[in-house]
């Protein structure tokens, strides 16, 4: 497997007034096309915010971030703009689907900002959804929207998913659904998942574990024989 | 599928933007209704001056001779002119009417403008072109004989034509504003049918060059203490009873329309602004999926857009086609005109598009 995204030094300062935040401290790691990544970590580690810097949704103080080849923190933000349209699917731990657009027109709103070829109900098929392919999102279970929200992520096919909590808002047995849906994305399709969470238990699904404490990396772990989703005891 | 989200977001606050379209369909359909109304009367009136000839002035005097007419044309600036004997005099009617007879010289500027009849015969003696209005209020038609009472003479005429003047757009008697139009009238008739030997004619009808003031100044300097008065158009009582009505008109076309205009922007900043914060979140999951800042921006931008657009060009189409009609028919018991339709002006569409643009900078800033 080759690398995809590389993380080279990378720091994120906030500056409020006199007060200066370091989010991010000197931040290195390697992630693989098609790995299952967990990134763990407790509340205020640093978690979303690598996240977002991946993302392209916020710009880092120094370092490099590079993503296929690209060095993204020289981005303009329409390149950033496009980056996140062709590269990139988010999760998000409370769906935020659109609600007044249907399962399906969730799924299709992405035709607008990508030239992939988008066939919905297909999508929505793979994540066991068709039949609900009408019904609007407050119409949905969490769990059923949490599945719009990853068909949607996946509709464009990025190159990785990235998922900040995604199972936060939801009960065990719909999270672990959620999970392995996610891991059969990353095992079958290819895809290279990123899974931003305070869980320790999903480490041992991945395929690489990075642990993040006060803005640095503790430790990267990489598990030669990540278990099934579905195995672990939760 | 933004443009679902839009529509659903719009149905879902259907009042205020009910409102909205409402408001901007009233300004521009108030603003093109009464401009219509106003432009037409405009139109129409500057036609009927142009149809007849109407002068560009009237110099009064005691007696105009030859030699008077003479001294006129060599002013340089005049270009037309014709003799009138104007007097007032009492239609035979019990109520007696007061009518106030033209005796024209050859019926070339301020012409009578034939409705029904014969046109004006300079030779012919026996005949009466009489005010339609008058007409119309006693009953008399082509071929009745109408007789008139003034100084020492008393004269009856055949109506050879009925129709109306130039002169005539407002007539009103110093008694009352409204006119009753049974109680007085005109009636225009050759110079030839004046009973006396010699026409003692009080009025110069004249076309001139340049401006009045010019031509009043050319006036004072070579004809001073040979004439009365000189009475420009603007300052003819029928003329600029009929321009301030105009002037009214279109003050009432301009003032109304902004109370709604401003309404309707005013629903729209407070509409979008609470549809835009309510709405953070959605806009930060559309960037996070990669919608350009523009693509999102021209989103909501849109909402207020189509509604004002299509209220515009509702109250571009509905507006000539219907108010004036609502004011025509009281107008026209006022004044005199052979024709009432709506015109069309372009301000009407500047307007229009002032206020779409005017609601795509509203939104941008609730934006």
């Amino acid at each position: 497997m080759s690398t995809i995204i590389e993380f080279k030094n990378v720091d994120k300062i906030y500056k409020s007034g006199d007060h200066i935040l370091k989010a991010m401290d000197n931040v290195n790691f390697t992630i693989d096309e098609g790995e299952f990544v967990v990134i763990l970590g407790p509340s205020g580690a640093g978690k979303s915010t690598l996240l977002n810097l991946l993302g392209g949704l916020d710009m880092l103080t120094s370092g490099e971030i590079i993503v296929n080849d690209n060095h993204i923190e020289e981005f303009s933000d329409n390149q950033l703009t496009d980056y996140r349209a062709k590269n990139v699917g988010f999760i998000f731990q409370f769906y935020n689907l659109i609600p007044n657009l249907t399962a399906l027109e969730n799924v299709e709103l992405m035709k607008d900002i990508v030239d992939v070829d988008i066939n919905g109900l297909e999508v929505l098929e793979s994540v066991g959804l068709k039949d609900h392919a009408d019904q609007f999102p407050a119409q949905l279970s969490g769990g059923e929207q949490q599945r719009v929200s990853i068909a949607r992520a996946v509709a464009k096919q990025p190159t990785m998913l990235l998922c900040d909590e995604p199972t936060g808002a939801l009960d065990s047995k719909t999270g672990v659904l959620i999970l392995n849906l996610l891991q059969d994305m990353s095992n079958n399709q290819g895809t290279t998942v990123v899974i931003v969470t305070h869980n320790a238990i999903l480490a041992h699904a991945a395929d690489k574990v990075i642990r993040i404490k006060n803005g640095q990396i503790e430790c990267i772990v990489i598990n030669e024989n990540p278990k099934k989703v579905a195995d672990l005891e939760w | 599928m933004l443009k679902k989200k839009m529509i659903r977001d719009i149905r879902r606050h259907k009042t205020q933007f009910l409102s909205i379209f409402l408001m901007a369909f009233l300004g521009v359909f108030v603003f093109a209704g009464v401009g219509g109304e106003s432009v037409g009367l405009e139109v129409n009136v500057d036609k009927f001056y142009d149809d007849t000839n109407l002068a560009d002035g009237w110099i009064y005097s005691n007696y105009i001779n030859d030699l008077f007419l003479e001294q006129v044309n060599c002013l340089g600036a005049t270009n037309q002119m014709e003799r009138q004997l104007v007097v007032d005099s009492i239609a035979d009617f019990s109520n007696d009417p007061e009518i106030t007879l033209h005796f024209v010289e050859n019926n070339t500027i301020s012409k009578f403008y034939l409705i029904d009849g014969e046109p004006v015969d300079i030779n012919d003696k026996n005949g009466v072109w009489l005010d339609k209005s008058f007409a119309d209020a006693k009953g008399l038609k082509v071929g009745d004989n109408i007789t008139f009472k003034f100084e020492d003479y008393k004269i009856e005429k055949e109506i050879k034509g009925i129709g109306y003047s130039p002169e005539y757009v407002y007539h009103a008697s110093q008694s009352s504003v409204i006119p009753d139009f049974s109680k007085l009238g005109f009636a225009y008739m050759s110079y030839k049918a004046f009973p006396g030997d010699t026409v003692p004619y009080n009025v110069l009808n004249v076309k001139f060059d340049g401006t009045a003031e010019n031509y009043n100044d050319l006036l004072d300097y070579h004809m001073d203490g040979y004439y009365n008065s000189f009475v420009e158009r603007s300052e003819h009582t029928s003329v600029s009873q009929f321009s301030e009505e105009i002037d009214q008109h279109q003050m009432m076309a301009g003032i109304f329309p902004v109370v709604f205009i401003l309404i309707a922007m005013l629903i729209l900043l407070t509409t979008m602004t609470r549809i835009i914060a309510h709405q953070r979140t959605q806009i930060g999951i559309l960037k996070a999926c990669g919608f350009k800042d523009k693509s999102i921006m021209l989103h909501y931008i849109s909402y207020g857009f189509w509604l004002v657009l299509i209220g515009s060009i509702l109250g571009l189409i509905i507006g000539p086609m219907t108010l004036p009609k609502l004011f025509y028919p009281s107008m026209s018991s006022t004044y005199i005109l052979p024709s009432w339709n709506p015109a069309w002006s372009m301000n009407f569409v500047y307007v229009a598009l002032a206020m779409i643009l005017m609601s795509l900078l509203v939104s941008y800033f609730a934006f």
